[in-house]
């Protein structure tokens, strides 16, 4: 299980990225609507989509090292290099409103 | 011994104790014949609603009834047809695909079915009350809350479905545990069939998707019938918190029932151009990667409900980002197809008319992604059409696909080839004729959930051409029923392997044999039966594992997760009555919620108790031999314990659906805070005697840590351990309970004042109810330890207890901190 759980880091991750962009957002929409806190809003809302995007990239890194392909821990290293790819495309597409929609409207 | 030994462990009981069968090979099939018959009533259903719409200010049907049709149709089709019939390919046809004799909880699965088919049938049968569920099939608040729906009509729903959704999570834990451990030997993780990765992926969404809604279904009962104001705004409570815990089940819901039809296509499209799946590594990474992606996205059904723009902007494009794994899946299989000539047989017409539908629903699917088009046709025919495209053309498809490739599995015959065109044509024609124009409906402004327009709308013409097309399907699906009918006598006889396929399921001669393959052979490849043709031969001619039961009974083989070593025989139960009355009980249970009884509410509670103490207590068995002979000199134990038995990844998933079960509770706690105007409420106490919650949860922490030290005494073989400082620890939870529930209730005697102290009683409550099943199995491992039943190299039952009291622990302190903590801190 935890071979298999290690595989699955990068989406797991993207998981977590999302769900944290997602409550930052409505938490800061709740509490506060002046200037400075939408501006603290979206640096905190890029800085985990930054922070999801190096740590992503750098799981893929990682699994790129060659462990035999015909083992088990082969095949789920290599599995896990495809999932950091479209972990990291559905990473860049969720951060990606942060650049034209304002939060909190 | 030789085949007749396995037919006779295998054997099903005659006449009606055929109801306590409890083997995969019959309770996949009851699966999907009673998921077909719902699907019937479903599609008459929505001919009924056909009928209404085919004419302008129509007076066929009134607009209640016409309420209570469209909500019935979408629920049968949704909770009653479309995962449960995926189940039943999953248990029929998993273990034969992967090389293994059953699944390793084959009462589970029955279980399963019982319930499924008792909540399908308490369902439809609120027609017959002509109190059939009408506020939709996602039962929206405030609409569905007593004050608006006192009848009950929704009671039906939310019982029946919860029913079904027990079902589902029984389905799950059967299907995880089983693709990793009990296949071929030395199959390793990456040759097991394509569609075993689609069914595993599936079953883990549903361990995630099914539990907030079952929490969402809890909270809404008690709502309707105690009145805590979960979803009443006047009381602090927030209807959008039930399309929350809808949608964060609905979304993944679509995926759910559409990745197995995936996995269908990409195992019949190969067969069928006699080339192996093109790019099998990216299939798996298509489906785990949807299955991660469509948890973000359950948002965009509610894209009008005034959520802040950035948010929903997230959303949309994680809904449009879930259109890349999907995309890939169909790159692979053109890829599969591209140079070859395939065999225009009628599962791949099936196939080549989902890919076209599909493909057609995903496009305007990304189309309804983008929010201000979705602001457009928010509630029109747009929407019912796009989601019919997906659904239809993304899981009915695949599944007449499934039923004319696998019937011979079932009945050792092929359905007709010439039918089977006018099958299809009649479906393809009747399916675009019905959802095409529903396209330009729903633009010209025909809403959903209507039951009439007026002729002026100018929509009258497109209505009759989906009615019409509505019927042509129909007759497509009464001569599809007329064939099989007719081909269990004049079909052309299958033989073996009619299609030439290359997975493990055509092994054998058809129809399958009630043990699936006569000896388990070792497989290193995806396709073991194209590398060596006569492979089939050889497993029927007894030449692998296990051609002679090592135990005398009915028993499959345990593996490694990872590798596919073989690491046990498991003793499997043969048929029993418990299934089938453990689910009557939880029926009864059901039922006297319906009718809010306290007798069958009592007497089905405490029966449902008994029924699963006694199914229990089967956990730590003593075949008659520790080590069998598995053939080829392969010893193996017959029990086994710790975290590679499959008791072990049993308990372990049904924990992951009772963390996300958890995780819906909590949502709702946050989420209403987020949502208030003051939190906690004036006027109201805050957090409880900090005092004394902090002794209970003293209490609670030190219960796991004796627990645990029994379990290792225990595993040092000091009996004593479980004999007496078990019940110490259960006494200290137990400890737990009590003071927990005395602060809860000093603090907030009355939760129906508002949804804080009624988030407080269900958030603690979460945990005591745990705690009390806690109780009963630590009771009941301290008991078999007394008897010596539980002994130091047997005590898989005490390793499940613990893991269950430290998650017990979990829920308990984390509630805690919640409701006591929590508020000092905002």
């Amino acid at each position: 299980m935890p071979t298999l759980l290690a595989a699955l880091l990068p989406p797991i991750l993207w998981m977590a990225f999302f769900l944290i962009v997602y409550v930052v957002e409505a938490l800061g929409c709740r509490y506060a609507l002046d200037g400075g806190v939408i501006l603290a809003l979206n640096g905190a809302v890029t800085v985990a989509t930054v922070a999801a995007i190096v740590v992503i990239a750098g799981l893929a890194w990682v699994r790129t090292r060659r462990l035999p392909p015909e083992t088990p821990g082969g095949w789920l290293a290599h599995l896990s290099l495809l999932l950091s790819g479209t972990t990291l495309v559905a990473t860049l597409w969720v951060g990606l409103p942060l650049l034209v929609v304002p939060p909190c409207q | 011994m030789t085949p007749a030994a396995l037919q006779s462990a295998w054997r099903r009981p005659p006449g009606f104790r055929a109801l306590s069968e409890v083997n995969n090979v019959y309770i996949g099939r009851y699966f999907i014949v009673t998921g077909f018959v719902f699907f019937l009533i479903g599609g008459i259903l929505a001919l009924l609603l056909r009928l209404q719409l085919a004419v302008p200010d129509n007076t066929l049907i009134g607009p209640d009834a016409y309420n209570q049709i469209f909500t019935m149709h979408g629920t049968a089709m949704m909770f009653l047809v479309a995962v449960p019939i995926m189940e039943g390919f999953a248990v029929y046809l998993l273990p034969q695909m992967l090389g293994a004799r059953d699944l390793p909880f084959p009462r589970l699965s029955a279980f399963g079915y019982w319930c499924y088919v008792l909540g399908g049938v308490l369902l439809y049968s609120s027609f017959l009350f002509g109190a059939a569920p009408k506020d939709g099939w996602f039962m929206y608040t405030p609409l569905s809350l007593s004050e608006f729906s006192p009848e009950v009509n929704a009671d039906f729903w939310l019982l029946g479905i919860t029913f079904v959704e027990i079902s589902a999570l029984t389905a799950a834990v059967e299907i995880v545990t089983g693709v990793m451990k009990t296949r071929a030997p030395h199959m390793r993780l990456q040759d097991i069939p394509i569609l075993g990765w689609y069914f595993l992926v599936t079953a883990l969404m549903i361990v995630a998707a099914f539990p907030p809604l079952l929490m969402g279904d809890v909270l809404l009962e008690v709502e309707r019938a105690f009145g805590l104001p979960y979803f009443t705004a006047a009381k602090g409570g927030d209807p959008l918190l039930w399309q929350h815990l809808f949608w964060i089940f609905g979304h993944p819901e679509v995926y759910i029932i559409f990745l197995p039809a995936a996995g269908i296509v990409s195992t019949i499209l190969p067969v069928m151009v006699q080339r192996p799946l093109v790019g099998h590594d990216w299939f798996v990474l298509s489906a785990v990667s949807t299955g991660f992606i469509s948890f973000g996205l359950w948002v965009h059904h509610m894209f009008t409900v005034g959520i802040p723009n950035l948010s929903l902007s997230f959303f949309s494009t994680a809904s449009m980002a879930v259109a890349i794994p999907s995309s890939i899946q169909v790159f692979g299989w053109i890829a599969t197809l591209w140079g070859r000539r395939p065999r225009m047989t009628t599962p791949m017409l099936f196939i080549l008319g989902f890919l076209f539908i599909f493909s057609f629903g995903g496009l305007t699917g990304v189309m309804v992604a983008s929010v201000p088009f979705d602001w457009q046709v928010h509630d029109t025919h747009f929407v019912v059409a796009h989601f019919h495209y997906v659904l239809i053309g993304g899981m009915i498809f695949p599944l007449f696909a499934g039923l004319y490739y696998w019937m011979p599995l079932h009945s050792g015959r092929m359905l007709s080839e010439r039918v089977g065109r006018w099958v299809f044509w009649l479906h393809f024609i009747g399916f675009n004729l019905t959802f095409g124009p529903m396209h330009a409906a729903g633009l010209l402004g025909m809403p959903r959930r209507v039951y009439l327009y007026p002729e002026e709308l100018g929509l009258g013409w497109l209505n009759m051409a989906s009615t019409i097309g509505a019927f042509i399907m129909a007759v497509g699906t009464l001569v599809f029923l007329i064939d099989v009918a007719r081909h269990h006598r004049h079909g052309r006889p299958a033989g073996s392997n009619p299609w030439n396929a290359g997975t493990l399921e055509w092994a054998g001669d058809t129809p399958m044999q009630e043990w699936g393959s006569t000896s388990l052979a070792p497989v290193h490849s995806r396709y073991p039966l194209w590398d060596d043709p006569t492979l089939g031969a050889r497993i029927q001619a007894g030449e692998f594992h296990m051609a002679t039961p090592a135990s005398g009974g009915r028993e499959t083989m345990r593996t490694s997760s990872l590798h596919g070593y073989p690491e046990q025989i498991i003793v499997l139960p043969g048929p029993t009555w418990l299934p089938l009355l453990s689910a009557l009980a939880v029926g009864v249970l059901v039922v006297g919620g319906l009718l809010k009884n306290p007798w069958m509410l009592a007497g089905g509670g405490g029966a449902t108790l008994i029924l699963l103490a006694r199914w229990a207590w089967d956990t730590d068995t003593f075949p008659d031999k520790a080590e069998v002979d598995a053939g080829h000199r392969l010893i193996l134990p017959t029990y086994g314990m710790g975290d590679r038995s499959h008791g072990w990844w049993g308990m372990s998933v049904s924990l992951l659906a009772d963390l996300a079960a958890f995780v819906g509770v909590a949502f709702c706690y946050y989420f209403l805070w987020t949502v208030s105007e003051e939190w906690p409420p004036p006027g109201i106490e805050p957090t409880g005697d900090l005092g004394w919650a902090g002794i209970a949860a003293g209490a609670l922490i030190l219960s796991s840590i004796m627990v645990q030290a029994a379990l290792v005494l225990h595993k040092r073989g000091h009996g004593w351990a479980a004999r007496v400082l078990l019940p110490l620890g259960a006494f200290a939870g137990l400890s737990w309970a009590v003071i927990e529930g005395a602060v809860v209730y000093g603090a907030w005697p009355d939760p129906t004042v508002h949804a804080y102290p009624a988030m407080a009683w269900t958030v603690i409550g979460y945990g005591l109810v745990h705690m009390a099943v806690a109780l009963l199995m630590a009771k009941m491992v301290s008991l078999r330890a007394w008897l010596g039943l539980v002994t130091v190299e047997r005590s898989q039952m005490f390793d499940l207890t613990a893991l269950f009291w430290h998650a017990t622990t979990a829920f308990g302190l984390i509630g805690a901190a919640t409701v006591h903590l929590f508020p000092l801190v905002i």
